[in-house]
Parts: structure tokens; C-alpha cells; sequence
């Protein structure tokens, strides 16, 4: 019983930041973006457009919902909602502080510590990758079929990449799970030890998220917006909530894996972590800012016929040089 | 074991509850006035010419299926890479054998053009 | 107690929802529906794997059959135009009956020769392969060699692949 109450209040409090991180990264990627390109970015509801998030929240509620007459109505209802709730589902294996004691009781500063934690990831991401595809499917617009093909051709192609460039960490960790990988860092970061596996993560991460310079699916330019075209309302709202969900899990699973997660000295374990995870966000935010687009099959070559290898030689290196 | 998993259907029960609680909110919430113009498949307002599934390019097909192939290759590779430490040089001339076969198998698709996208 | 009974709930919502989804997967006409009735059933057998005890056969469940194969599937159904198939009105005739009595007599036949009990002395052995250290150690020592052939039927399954494509993609142009 005990345990229940924990687990509920837990995901509860996490649930909340969590959504709060998702509302506010919106406003943040603007005004980034906005100096980037040397402009204000939004600065007109509250202080520094700080009402921003929460406007755009109410105005999805009230605009109107559209369903194209040849779309697929339940896929077409039901794809978005698998994007957003299996990219908020990710959060439950992070560890995000040390323990803390709080009335006798001792809690882990994490959702849950599951065994096979790395590949709960990867199994949750791989399901949200239905909702793009169907998404798409289901408008009934050549372009939004275009985009979705796009999109689940990429996905899985960075996919591949992406689960081999974690390997030489849990090679080094011995396990599977997020906790005990944070731990095992307590000295040295995996960053140091593997400084290529994550240069490959977070650029496949930024391809299995869909981001410039792997945009392609939505390239707003070509296809008019790719999967999401026939979306609007909340629908909309939650592809897009999805999209910055998991963009924050992936930098914050950069930060569990590489960059030793909640270590840190001085500062509570908390702290660091978000400051980690905030700055790869930031980075995400900026390369978006810098980089042009790529043509699709230059993104297709560079997954199959460079990222993919690499990683590969990476797995290889890894296991001779710990071998010997 | 099972108890780790407990804040885990917590979280997808309430994730999905978010999910379907936006949708019914922004449907009732929402004004509703459907005409034909506006249920057209939105293409920059010209009409839509011809029928909207387009069917794909089979090399998506291809892609797929050989994303399918090595999935299965890395899945074989986190049983190994968790116990690595204990096989030890042991491990290692097993893995290499199993990569070096699928390598094979990747020179082969290169070589065949399977990964050519022009 | 309240845990066993919580375990035994979820269970019977997993099979029935695995049962449910895999005859809608069957009995739908639009093959898309099917597939993610099928996506659905997947996803349900990994529960029960996990209610086994098996966290890592759970995961690859998912990350394999619900991710992979079922995207390979989608692919295929939206690669082909199956509309004309999809409006096709579904008989009952004499043949498919029979094939139902056949396979539920077939199902009962099964159970009586293989007994109950000998799947409940099954499981209890499944719960102790059920993580990745214990699969990775059984693996690389005791089934090495079914690892090894496994690479070599990838490696055919890779050949067969690209040969299956290359035909029907570039047709006469076939380098």
C-alpha cells in the first residue's frame, strides 16, 4: 500500500514538471530561435512572453477540430495520442537525483529502476513512431503520407544506429539499467570513455526526433508540413507536445548515459542534472537555429552507409580495447 | 520484480489519460462547422487531384526490411554486452564471428545497391 | 494477497485483451486496422511475458514484433493498393466452418495429450531465464552454436531481401 501511494504521488509531481518542461521548451525553442535570427521572439503575453505556453494551451482547446472527409477518423484520433503518451511514458526510467530522506522514509529520487531500463526506452520510442505513421496515413493527403513515409523510413534507420551507440556504455556499466549505469560514473564520465558513441547518440537522437537538420518529415518548405498537415486543434497541440517530450527525454538520457547523470560535486544531485539536460537542450535548439535541411537520400546514405558502420567499429573497439 | 512496474502502469495509465482527456476536452470545447471546402485534403488551396493514399515506393519495403534484419542483430548484442566483462576475450571472438558473417551480409546489400535512394 | 490477486486481475485483462484484439486483427476488413489490432495483441503478450517474469523477452517483444515486424508490415500494406480487396463482403461458407471446428477440435485435442500440468511445471522454470545476464551467459556458453547459425540465417534472410526487392522494384532495369 505504502508502495502505491509513493508510485502515485511520484508519477503525479513528475508528471506535472515533466508537462511543465514539455509547456515552457515551446517558449524557450522561440526565444532562442528568435535571437538566432535576431528577433524578440514572443514578448507579448506577461513578462518576456512568459504566458506564452500556457495561451497557446488554451487556444488549442477552443479552436476548431477539423477531421478531412477521407480521413480515416479513429486512426486519425487515435495517432497523435499514441505520440504524446508513449513520448511522456519515457520519463519512468530516469534517475533524476540521489535519495533523499523525507519523514523516515527513504525515496529514489526516479519514477521506477527497472532492470532492462535502456531497452523500456527504446521500446516505448519505437511505439511512438505509429503515431507519425499513422498520423499521416490516416489524413488522406498526399503529403501527409509522403511526410509519415518519410518520417518511419528515417526513424528506423537512425533507430539501428542509435541502440548500437549505447552498447559500448553498457559494456562498460555491465547493465541494462539507468540507475546502475549513474552509478558506475561516480568517478569518470562514460563521455570520456566514450566520447564517439555519444557524438553518434545525439545525432541519431536529433534524426529519431525529426529535428533540422533531419526535418525532413515535416519539411515545411516541400511538403507543407509533412505528417501533421490535416492536424489542427489539440490534436496538433499534442504531435507537437510529443515532439518536445521526447526532445527533452533524449537530451536527459544523453546526460543519464554520458555525462554521469545526477553526479556532480557541490550542487544537489537534482540541480546538476537539469543543468546537464538544459544544456543539451539549449544545443538542440541552436543547431536548429544553424543548420540547413539535408535532401532525404543524403540523409538515408549518411544513416546506412556512414552512422551505421561507425557505430559498428565503435561496438568492436570498445570490446577489443576491453578485452585486452 | 513486478513491483518496479507498478509506477510504470501508473504512468501509462495517466499519459494515456492526458492524451484522450485533450481530445475530448478540445472536441466539446471546440466550435464545430464542417463544410466541404474546408473536409478537402489541404493542399495550398488548389483542388486535390487524384487519390490521396498515394501508394508508396518499394524500397521503403526494402528499407524496413532490412532495418528488421539488424534490429534483430543488436538485440543479439545487449544480452552480450551486459555479461562482456565475465566472457571476457572469450566474448569477444564469439561476437566478432557473429558480426563478421553479417557484415557480409551488409557488403552484400551495399554492393547490390539496396541502400541507393536516387 | 493483495498482490496476487492484483497480478491475477491484470493478467485476465491481458489475455482477454490479446484474445479480443488478435480476432478483430482477423475479422476487420481494413488491413490497416487489422495491423494495429495485431500491434495491440503483441504489446499484450509482452505483459504476460512480463507477469512471467521475463522483463527482457517483454522488451524485445515490443522493440522486435511490435516495432520492427509490424512496420515492415505497414509498409507492406501501404505499399500495395489493397481498396478493392478491403470492399470484398466476407462469406460463410461450408469450408471455412469446417476449418473453425477443425482447429477448436485440434486446440482440445492438444490440451488433452499435453495436459495442463505439464505447462505449470513450464513456467516456473521461465521466470529464472527471465533477464538479460542470465540470457547473455546461457547464450554465449551453452547455445553458442544456435548463436552462430542464427547470424548465418540473417545473412540469408539479408540475401533473400535485397534479391525479393531488386526484382520488383527496377523491373527490366535491373543492373
Amino acid at each position: 500500500m505504502a508502495l502505491l501511494i509513493e508510485s502515485v504521488v511520484k508519477v503525479i509531481v513528475v508528471f506535472g514538471i515533466f508537462m511543465g518542461c514539455v509547456a515552457y521548451m515551446t517558449l524557450l525553442e522561440r526565444k532562442v530561435l528568435g535571437r538566432v535570427q535576431v528577433r524578440f521572439g514572443p514578448n507579448r503575453v506577461g513578462p518576456f512572453g512568459l504566458w506564452q505556453p500556457i495561451a497557446d494551451g488554451i487556444k488549442a482547446f477552443f479552436k476548431e477540430d477539423l477531421i478531412p472527409a477521407n480521413a480515416d477518423k479513429p486512426i486519425f484520433i487515435l495517432a497523435p495520442m499514441i505520440t504524446v503518451a508513449s513520448a511522456l511514458c519515457l520519463i519512468a526510467v530516469i534517475p533524476f537525483g540521489d535519495k533523499i530522506t523525507l519523514f523516515g522514509h527513504t525515496i529514489y529520487l526516479r519514477i521506477t529502476d527497472l532492470d532492462v531500463g535502456i531497452l523500456y526506452l527504446f521500446a516505448f520510442a519505437s511505439i511512438g513512431e505509429y503515431g507519425v505513421v499513422l498520423g499521416g496515413w490516416a489524413s488522406g493527403n498526399k503529403y501527409g503520407v509522403i511526410g509519415a513515409m518519410r518520417a518511419a523510413a528515417q526513424m528506423i534507420s537512425y533507430e539501428l544506429a542509435l541502440s548500437l551507440s549505447v552498447i559500448g556504455v553498457i559494456m562498460i556499466s555491465g547493465s541494462l539499467s539507468l540507475s546502475v549505469i549513474v552509478e558506475k560514473q561516480a568517478h569518470m564520465w562514460n563521455v570520456v570513455y566514450q566520447p564517439f558513441a555519444f557524438i553518434f547518440y545525439m545525432v541519431c537522437a536529433l534524426a529519431e526526433i525529426n529535428r533540422t537538420p533531419f526535418d525532413m518529415p515535416e519539411a515545411e518548405a516541400e511538403l507543407a508540413c509533412g505528417y501533421n498537415i490535416e492536424y489542427s486543434s489539440m490534436k496538433f497541440a499534442l504531435f507537437f507536445m510529443g515532439e518536445y517530450a521526447h526532445l527533452v527525454v533524449v537530451c536527459a538520457v544523453a546526460t543519464t548515459l554520458f555525462l554521469g547523470g545526477w553526479q556532480g560535486p557541490f550542487l544537489p544531485g537534482v540541480l546538476w542534472f537539469l543543468i546537464k539536460t538544459f544544456v543539451l537542450v539549449f544545443f538542440c535548439i541552436w543547431e536548429r537555429g544553424t543548420f540547413p535541411r539535408l535532401r532525404y537520400d543524403q540523409i538515408m546514405h549518411f544513416g546506412w552507409k556512414i552512422l551505421l558502420p561507425l557505430t559498428l567499429a565503435n561496438v568492436v573497439v570498445t570490446a577489443i580495447v576491453m578485452a585486452l | 520484480m513486478l513491483k518496479a512496474y507498478l509506477p510504470v502502469l501508473i504512468l501509462v495509465l495517466v499519459a494515456a489519460g492526458f492524451a484522450a482527456f485533450a481530445v475530448v476536452a478540445s472536441y466539446l470545447l471546440g466550435q464545430h462547422k464542417p463544410t466541404r471546402v474546408k473536409m478537402a485534403p489541404y493542399e495550398c488551396g488548389i483542388a486535390s487531384p487524384g487519390y490521396g493514399r498515394t501508394r508508396i515506393p518499394l524500397r521503403y519495403y526494402t528499407v524496413a526490411m532490412l532495418f528488421l534484419l539488424f534490429d534483430l542483430e543488436v538485440v543479439f548484442l545487449y544480452p552480450w554486452a551486459v555479461t562482456f566483462k565475465k566472457l571476457g576475450l572469450f566474448g569477444l571472438v564469439e561476437m566478432m564471428v557473429f558480426i563478421g558473417i553479417l557484415l557480409v551480409g551488409y557488403i552484400y546489400v551495399w554492393k547490390k545497391g539496396a541502400l541507393e535512394w536516387d | 494477497m493483495a498482490v496476487l490477486i492484483a497480478k491475477w486481475v491484470i493478467f485476465v485483462i491481458t489475455s482477454l485483451l490479446a484474445i479480443v484484439s488478435s480476432l478483430l486483427m482477423i475479422t476487420r476488413r481494413n488491413t490497416i486496422h487489422s495491423a494495429l489490432f495485431m500491434i495491440l495483441a503483441f504489446v499484450a503478450s509482452a505483459i504476460l511475458y512480463l507477469l512471467l517474469g521475463c522483463q527482457f523477452m517483454a522488451m524485445i517483444q515490443i522493440i522486435v514484433y511490435a516495432g520492427a515486424v509490424m512496420m515492415l508490415i505497414l509498409f507492406v500494406i501501404m505499399m500495395i493498393d489493397l481498396s478493392k480487396e478491403e470492399k470484398l463482403k466476407m462469406k460463410v461458407t461450408r469450408t471455412k466452418i469446417a476449418g473453425v471446428i477443425v482447429s477448436v477440435l485440434f486446440m482440445l485435442a492438444l490440451i488433452l495429450v499435453m495436459g495442463l500440468n505439464s505447462v505449470k511445471g513450464k513456467l516456473g522454470a521461465l521466470s529464472s531465464i527471465g533477464d538479460a545476464k542470465t540470457i547473455g551467459t546461457l547464450l554465449f556458453t551453452k547455445y553458442l552454436l544456435p548463436f552462430e547459425v542464427a547470424s548465418i540465417l540473417l545473412l540469408a534472410a539479408m540475401v533473400g531481401a535485397v534479391m525479393l526487392s531488386k526484382k520488383k522494384a527496377f523491373g527490366g532495369e535491373d543492373q
